[in-house]
């Protein structure tokens, strides 16, 4: 479910054209919307989002880091993947199936969708996946 | 008489023998001793004229008694005789008489006196002089060489026969006392006068020298001069031996340019190139000749074109395309009948009854063709020689029109053998393509999954902001615009996927291997970034092109790159360094690969080239083989080695178009 009151929401990307598609539909959709393009800069600016949305295949750390760093610390928000290669990760990462892995290209109703799912979760429950 | 005796006892000791002759009662008192050197004691020879007749040699006996009586009745000033005496044991031995006449007191004739010298040894000496002389001049005319001897300033004395023969001079009054090194110029001149020199001081000389006989034709000889001392060890004259050494060159400058053929056939030169030069190569043989080579069709019937570098191009229009045939001209003749043809004069003979007119338009009127045979003795084409006279070929001829057949069969074979493995190439290259493309998939499914994403979220957007209320046309307008340039960035994905994909024929255009390599990096970046490789790379801004096939070119340069990411898979992530280099050096541009994985095993430098043998778990084995084909298709090579840091480099040469090539080498 899409969740009524606007989200701060974080999209890590290295793809402009993508980085920028996302922010403009999830604007669209209400939500307030923070670029980064890669996950040092995500995490050098620190900012506090309900939810981020990071790319699996990013230069430095990938985006399945990003989300087990972030899972490490108390209060973080919840991640949703995107990747562009869903049968790799399927393939390699079978453990990041706590967080929804979206492949490109998804459904905003689907991004929606995940988004939401991935909040819902609470940080019990994401440990619990997690093992 | 003691003087007598003591003048006896001289002659005696000198060999000398006394003897006095009465004419009026041909008594003669010879000296004992010359009787003794017969073999005969004193009283065994009588002293009278008859018996001393009588031992005369019958060859010299009419002779010796004509010179007695020339002398006598005074057609001689003096009386000088030699004849042979038979010896006891029935040998002969020469002796020299010499005497004069006395006269009595009326001035008549009475008495012959002298004496008689053994002249045996002195005579044995002469003949063995003699015949030695003989047997030089003998050699020195019956030799092929051509013999001279020149004075101490280097001017002709004297040449031999044969000397005359070779440079067709009939006349020798024309070459006597001029200088030998004159007849020559410019180096020549210069190593005959070195040679000369040389010989003059006493040692030996040597020089090679070319001449144009009285004929025409140029003739090489190579002449050794060496010294001719007197008894004191001066040198008096010199002698100067030319062997004609023509032969020789022409069969050396064949053999050397048939290797040149061979070299060419060997490494891949275009067949039409390697035809051209084997005819040239061919007609540099003699002088006057003309030579084609045909090439039958596979239909096996019709005769194309192969070579004619130095016929008019309307003859070879008018024979290319000729049918085969049991009277088609005496090539068409030799590949209908499998056998070589020979026609002495083309305006008589009937082969050549459609041929001819534009024969003897160009003046051509000899024609010897012989076919030339595949292994199995398929008829490939011809090999002819054209004489502008009516001729007979020699055997000579006939062998080089052989050897010229065989080497055409090389090359027409050589050629066939390289379209095949050509065909070959493209065909595993293409496949290669496909199985890199199955390697690259995911790579490739991110390069589309991006913009299709950003067209897809860009058209969701656009449907939300057509949704609220008031319309923001700029986001709208800013999410179409996205869209339409997502969609082109796919289709620019897809572009490279075809061409990727494309089966074609090699071409030959000016490629930048710098480009190429961009090209590659961009069409990996993806595969590059997930699997977290660092890509630097050096590459030259300005290069000289090479010559080639840009498709192909990407295909080799892309399995190097993926190559070098396998062999990183195991490397710490932050030291996944591809390096990725170009730079242009001595007629090639150097392109190098470096990765830093474990290296190549010891040993495998060379093997990682063969087909199928691949150290990775995933591929074939193929790419490697398949790269380095299409980099010897563009001349050039590749090679792997280790490096000193860790790692593996892959080193490629390619050859500037323009460089130096094989074909302008020869």
């Amino acid at each position: 479910m899409t969740p009524n009151r606007p989200l701060i929401l974080a999209v890590v990307d290295d793809d402009d054209d993508v980085r920028i598609a996302l922010s403009r539909l999830l604007r669209a959709m209400g939500h307030a919307v923070r670029l980064f393009a890669s996950a040092e800069e995500f995490e050098t600016g620190n900012p506090p989002v309900d939810c981020v949305i990071a790319d699996v295949r990013l230069p430095g750390l990938s985006g399945l880091e990003l989300r087990e760093r972030l899972r490490k610390t108390n209060d973080s928000p919840p991640v949703v993947l995107i990747t562009g290669d869903g049968d790799r990760l399927a393939r390699d990462f079978r453990n990041a199936l706590d967080s929804p892995v979206l492949t490109k290209p998804f459904d905003a109703a689907v991004l929606a969708e995940a988004i939401a799912s991935a909040m819902s979760m609470t940080p019990l429950q994401r440990e619990r996946h997690a093992h | 008489m003691p003087t007598d005796d003591l003048y006896r006892r001289a002659a005696v000791a000198g060999g000398v023998g006394v003897w006095d002759w009465n004419l009026e009662t041909g008594e003669i008192h010879v000296d004992p001793f010359i009787k003794e050197i017969l073999g005969f004691a004193d009283h065994e020879i009588r002293d009278h004229a008859d018996d001393w007749r009588e031992l005369l040699h019958p060859d010299d006996r009419a002779l010796a008694v004509e010179r007695v009586e020339a002398y006598l009745r005074g057609a001689t000033p003096s009386y000088d005789n030699e004849y042979r005496m038979r010896h006891r044991d029935g040998s002969y031995r020469w002796f020299q008489s010499r005497g004069a006449v006395s006269r009595n007191e009326q001035g008549a004739i009475v008495r012959l006196a002298g004496t008689v010298v053994d002249v045996t040894e002195r005579k044995r000496n002469d003949e063995a002089l003699r015949q030695a002389q003989e047997l030089n001049r003998r050699i020195v005319d019956c030799t092929g060489d051509c013999v001279k001897i020149l004075d101490l300033e280097g001017r002709l004395l004297y040449i031999n026969p044969i000397g005359l023969r070779l440079m067709e001079i009939p006349d020798v009054s024309d070459l006597l006392n001029r200088s030998l090194a004159g007849f020559f110029q410019g180096e020549m001149r210069e190593a005959a006068e070195r040679a000369i020199a040389s010989a003059g001081r006493g040692g030996a000389g040597r020089f090679h020298y070319s001449m144009r006989s009285a004929s025409g034709a140029t003739k090489w000889f190579d002449a050794v001069v060496t010294p001719i001392t007197d008894a004191n060890a001066e040198v008096v004259q010199l002698l100067v031996i030319s062997r004609d050494i023509t032969d020789k060159r022409r069969e050396d400058a064949f053999r050397a340019g048939q290797h040149r053929v061979l070299e060419m056939i060997a490494t891949a030169t275009p067949l039409p190139a390697v035809l051209d030069s084997l005819v040239l190569l061919v007609e540099s043989q003699s002088d006057g000749m003309f030579c084609t080579v045909l090439l039958l069709d596979e239909d096996g019937v019709t005769a194309r074109h192969g070579a004619a570098p130095s016929l008019p191009a309307e003859y070879v229009q008018a024979i290319n395309g000729l049918l085969i045939g049991p009277n088609a001209g005496s090539c068409g003749t030799a590949m209908y009948l499998g056998q070589r043809v020979i026609v002495t004069d083309i305006l008589s003979d009937p082969l050549w009854e459609n041929y001819r007119e534009v024969a003897r338009k160009f003046g051509l009127r000899a024609c010897w063709s012989m076919p030339i045979f595949s292994p199995r003795r398929k008829v490939l084409g011809s090999f002819a020689m054209y004489y502008t006279e009516p001729r007979e070929p020699e055997d000579g001829e006939l062998q080089l029109i052989e050897t010229a057949a065989d080497i055409a069969r090389i090359a027409i074979e050589q050629q066939r053998s390289y379209q095949e493995a050509d065909a070959q190439r493209r065909q595993l290259a293409h496949l290669n393509r496909v199985a890199t493309l199955g390697e690259l998939s995911g790579a490739l499914a991110h390069e589309l999954s991006q913009p299709l994403t950003a067209v897809l979220t860009n058209a969701q957007a656009a449907r939300h902001f057509l949704n609220r209320q008031p319309l923001e046309i700029d986001q709208i307008r800013g999410a179409v615009e996205d869209i339409i340039k997502n969609d082109k960035r796919a289709g620019a994905v897809i572009d490279r996927l075809r061409a990727l994909l494309r089966k074609e024929e090699i071409s030959r255009q000016p490629v930048d291997v710098s480009d190429v390599v961009r090209d590659v990096i961009d069409l990996a970046v993806g595969e590059l970034t997930s699997r977290r490789i660092n890509v630097k790379s050096a590459l030259a801004p300005v290069i000289p092109s090479v010559l080639g096939d840009r498709i192909q070119l990407q295909q080799v340069v892309l399995n190097l790159v993926l190559n070098a990411c396998d062999a990183m898979n195991t490397t710490d992530t932050g030291d996944r360094v591809l390096v990725l280099a170009t730079r242009a050096d001595d007629g090639f541009v150097e392109l190098t690969v470096s990765d830093r994985g474990p290296g190549i095993p010891d040993g495998q430098l060379e093997r990682v080239f063969e087909p199928f043998v691949t150290f990775r778990e995933q591929g074939l084995g193929l790419g490697l083989a398949i790269s380095r084909s299409i980099v010897a298709a563009h001349g050039g090579s590749i090679h792997a080695e280790n490096n000193a840091g860790g790692g593996a480099t892959f080193r490629c040469l390619l050859p500037i178009a323009g460089a130096r090539s094989f074909k302008q080498a020869v």
